[in-house]
């Protein structure tokens, strides 16, 4: 072959230079072939010239993604432009107090990692407060760069400032009081002169760059409630791409001149012609959004290969292989497992208490999902257990330099469908008041209830609670599964009553009022007061936190000096004598026979008492706790106090040494729940986990 | 003929049935553990079984069968006193421990075994079989169980099905 004439360089660069992006070590191979191309590849201009010619369409030569809630600590990919990404440093101090917004970019290419930025100049943000953020750079991913943080605080403002790497600071944060917005985790698009991030209730929070303005655009109601991805339109406005049934949608919006914005689909993609499941019309319901989530890390470079009409390639790896291969050599499928009769009663006999067993069984086989999601199973499963196992504790922690109160959720089963995360609703300067039948009453700040699921995540937002016959001065709440007959083992989706009880104390005496919400009626009827005995001498704890025992909520008041009881059925007050165990650490709990008990820390044993038909306190049981907890008697760090009663699960919660232990009745055992524990009063949340609700 | 009233086993305490396994061979046991299969209480209860006509049963092997009876002859007296009421802890607990120790067998009999207590309808067998399936499960990741229970290995289609279900429920697979 002819050697190439010198005459041909500047057409080799031309050549060289339609080399393909996505390929990047085409270009290296070539510049080994010979000097002269060696010279042109790695040139002083090439490389600029290179990117310049495929500017573009930059190739995607892969992507980041932070596989779920894989470790609490460590760092998390937030963002990523032109060959930088933007790393989130995850809190090393965990603390409920104040989260610490830490940054760092990095060019993988070149290797080199920025200093870590400088902290985001924010007032403190609380664990609960929602952010994201942005990298901008202006070429290649060499030059200058900038760093978007946009915040929302629970206290409803939401906040924009940047970093410039040339300035190596912070600007001033500018911040605009939006009510009710979290910003969810996700790519955020940039268009323009302006930045757009997701936000909770399907909408975007556009922050405007040039003009310094934060402003909310709603997405089209077709697509709410929906898994969206931002990304630039076709028109270079902005964009989106959300899963409907089994077709990805584009959607775009346009602006007018008054700057009203409209939004439009713009076209659909077959998701069966393009992901890898086989039919994706038989796909269940429930892997619907678990594509739209594959989807929304998959998108960019789906955009960019539907462009070009190239086949879309599946690049997502999110999990390793599930199990390493045993060394026991796979026996044949029995023919015991393909009698789905006999397989339900496996499945039925799985333990309520370790709900990660019945998901997982759940991938098995596709006649196994199809067994564990059919409702008639779930009612069986539940019917066969009877007693709810007892998912984890919550906790109101209150801070002492503020009046603020975070809501804590403590694990008992691990690993646990529910965690801290889940609980960002509530946020701060909320209060869990009770527990019960699956469900979760918390009041807001601004005394206002609300029923929650938290499996279900369903939120019951109440009407105001009413003005009594009497005035609030203190006050207790409980939820109650309100179906007739219902044994409360499946109590899911049923009717439910909130009943609030308040007292109002004089010098005189105490007076009590209670009021019952139904959400059969949705609203709320107040019921029944009356006056009860001589006045309140505590200052604090002076309505206890309810229990459901015999037909009738029973609070403790004035630290447990009296006992009130609400009877369901009758709707009458009534006032219980305590049994003889000391003041301020009585706690109610429902006796094995459905009655009323008792239980307080008496010299390091826990005792419990019981009410007997004849309305007279028996004691019924002393467990003694030194030989279960290693203590030092007498030390004065060695405070044990009984915190909480589950009702149905039959457990004492017992705190000593910032532990929290509880102490199953049954066998007598103490198990360890908490390490970081308080003598704060614990809610127990009691409640099967099945694939459908 | 002298059928026991329903419910009372005390009739037929020293009352022998014979059993011929799905092979052949012959199997005497009393009435009354023979009678902790549903299946097998119906024929009893009309006098079948006695003397030299045997209760045929082809669909289980002399084996699974003699395991079964084991089964049936340590728990008949418990059942005939109407599940234990007044039974002391001491027997609970040896019942327990011979049920425990029952079922620590080889996965291929403890198959046999579900299908027979299915087929034989014993109440208690099919519970406690059921419940070792059960603890096989629980603890193991869906590779692990398909492996344990010697499934085929899934296919790409469902493993990235599985993959896609593992994203939505994360926290099971902490």
């Amino acid at each position: 072959m002819a050697p190439l004439p010198s005459l041909m360089e500047e057409l080799m660069e031309e050549i060289l230079l339609r080399f393909p992006a996505d390929d990047p070590g085409s270009l290296l191979r070539a510049a080994l072939v010979c000097k002269s191309w060696y010279r042109l590849v790695f040139g002083p201009d090439f490389n600029h010239r290179f990117r310049e010619f495929h500017q573009r369409s930059p190739p995607v030569l892969g992507f980041f993604c932070d596989i779920f809630r894989s470790s609490r600590y460590g760092t998390e990919a937030v963002d990523a432009c032109r060959g930088r990404i933007l790393f989130y440093e995850k809190d090393k101090k965990v603390s409920l107090q104040c989260m610490a917004l830490n940054f760092i970019v990095w060019n993988p290419i070149t290797g080199k990692k920025s200093m870590s930025l400088p902290e985001v100049p924010m007032k403190i943000l609380l664990p609960t407060d929602t952010w994201n953020a942005a990298l901008l750079c202006d070429d290649g991913g060499l030059g200058p760069f900038r760093v978007v943080v946009v915040v929302a605080t629970v206290q409803g403002f939401t906040y924009a400032c940047v970093y410039s790497s040339e300035q190596h600071v912070w600007s001033n944060p500018i911040s605009t009081q939006k009510p009710g917005v979290r910003l969810l985790k996700g790519r955020n698009a940039l268009i323009g002169n302006a930045l757009y991030f997701k936000c909770n209730e399907s909408r975007i929070l556009e922050y405007d760059m040039s003009k310094q303005e934060l402003s909310l655009i709603s997405l089209p109601p077709l697509c709410w409630n929906r898994c969206v991805s931002l990304m630039t339109a076709e028109d270079s406005g902005l964009g989106f791409a959300v899963v409907r049934e089994s077709k990805l949608c584009a959607w775009s919006r346009e602006v007018d001149l008054d700057g009203n914005g409209r939004w439009t689909e713009k076209g659909t993609f077959e998701l069966d012609k393009l992901l890898p499941f086989s039919d994706m019309s038989t796909l269940r319901r429930r892997h619907r959004p678990a594509a739209a989530v594959l989807l929304s890390y998959l998108l960019p470079p789906l955009i960019l290969k539907t462009k070009n009409q190239t086949c879309f390639r599946r690049r997502f790896r999110a999990f390793p292989p599930i199990a390493p291969k045993s060394d026991q050599p796979p026996s044949n499928s029995p023919a015991v497992m393909d009698q789905l009769d006999l397989v339900s009663e496996f499945l039925l006999r799985l333990p309520p208490d370790e709900p990660a067993c019945l998901v997982r069984a759940s991938l098995v086989r596709k006649s196994w999902l199809g067994i564990l999601s059919d409702p008639v199973f779930i009612r069986r499963y539940r019917a066969f257990h009877r007693t709810p196992p007892l998912m984890g504790l919550f906790q109101n922690l209150r801070f002492e330099d503020e009046n603020d109160s975070i809501p804590r959720f403590v694990p008992a089963v691990v690993p646990s469908p529910l965690s801290q995360p889940e609980l960002q609703f509530l946020g701060t300067n909320k209060t869990v008041m009770d527990c019960r039948h699956g469900l979760v009453l918390v009041r807001l700040a601004n005394g206002g209830l609300v029923v929650w699921d938290p499996i279900t995540r369903i939120q019951h937002q109440l009407p105001p609670v009413p003005e009594g016959p009497f005035r609030q001065d203190y006050f207790t709440a409980a939820v109650i599964c309100a179906r007739a007959m219902c044994d409360h083992f499946d109590c899911r989706g049923s009717p439910f009553r909130v009943v609030f009880a308040a007292t109002e104390s004089t010098n005189e005496d105490t007076a009590i009022w209670v009021s019952v919400y139904s959400s059969h009626n949705q609203a709320w009827t107040t019921s029944t007061a009356g006056h009860f005995g001589p006045p309140i001498t505590s200052a604090s704890d002076v309505m206890g936190s309810s229990l459901l025992a015999g037909g009738g909520l029973h609070f403790n008041l004035n630290r447990g000096r009296r006992i009130v009881r609400y009877d369901l059925d009758g709707d009458v007050l009534s006032e219980i004598d305590p049994p003889p165990l000391p003041l301020d650490n009585i706690v109610l709990m429902a006796m094995e026979h459905g009655g009323l008990g008792a239980a307080a820390m008496v010299n390091y044993s826990v005792h419990i008492w019981s009410r007997g038909d004849n309305d007279a306190w028996m004691i019924h049981q002393v467990i003694s706790l030194d030989p279960l907890i290693t203590m030092r008697m007498g030390n004065p760090e060695t405070v044990q106090l009984v915190i909480g009663a589950a009702e149905m699960s039959g457990y004492l919660f017992v705190t000593t040494h910032n532990q929290i232990y509880s102490l199953d009745l049954k066998s007598g055992r103490l198990n360890k729940i908490s390490d970081n524990g308080t003598y704060l009063t614990v809610f127990p949340y009691e409640c099967f986990y099945t694939l459908s609700l | 003929m002298a059928a026991p009233e329903s419910g009372d086993g005390n009739n037929g305490a020293a009352r022998m049935v014979t059993l011929i396994s799905s092979d052949n061979t012959r199997f005497e046991v009393e009435a009354a553990a023979a009678s902790l299969s549903q299946t097998l209480q119906l024929t009893i209860l009309d006098g079948g079984g006695g003397g030299g006509d045997g209760i045929p049963l082809p669909n289980v092997d002399s084996a699974t069968l003699s395991k079964v009876l084991e089964y049936c002859i340590k728990h008949a007296p418990a059942a005939a006193n109407g599940g234990a009421p007044n039974a002391t802890a001491v027997d609970r607990a040896e019942l327990e421990r011979f049920d425990n120790e029952f079922v620590n067998i080889d996965q291929s009999v403890l198959y046999s075994l579900i299908m027979a207590a299915h087929n034989l309808e014993i109440e208690g067998l099919q519970s406690l079989v059921a419940k070792k399936v059960a603890d096989m499960i629980k603890g193991k990741s869906p590779m692990e169980i398909r492996r344990t229970l010697g499934f085929p290995d899934p296919t790409p289609e469902e493993q990235a099905e599985m993959n896609a279900h593992m994203l939505e429920y994360g926290w099971a697979y902490e």
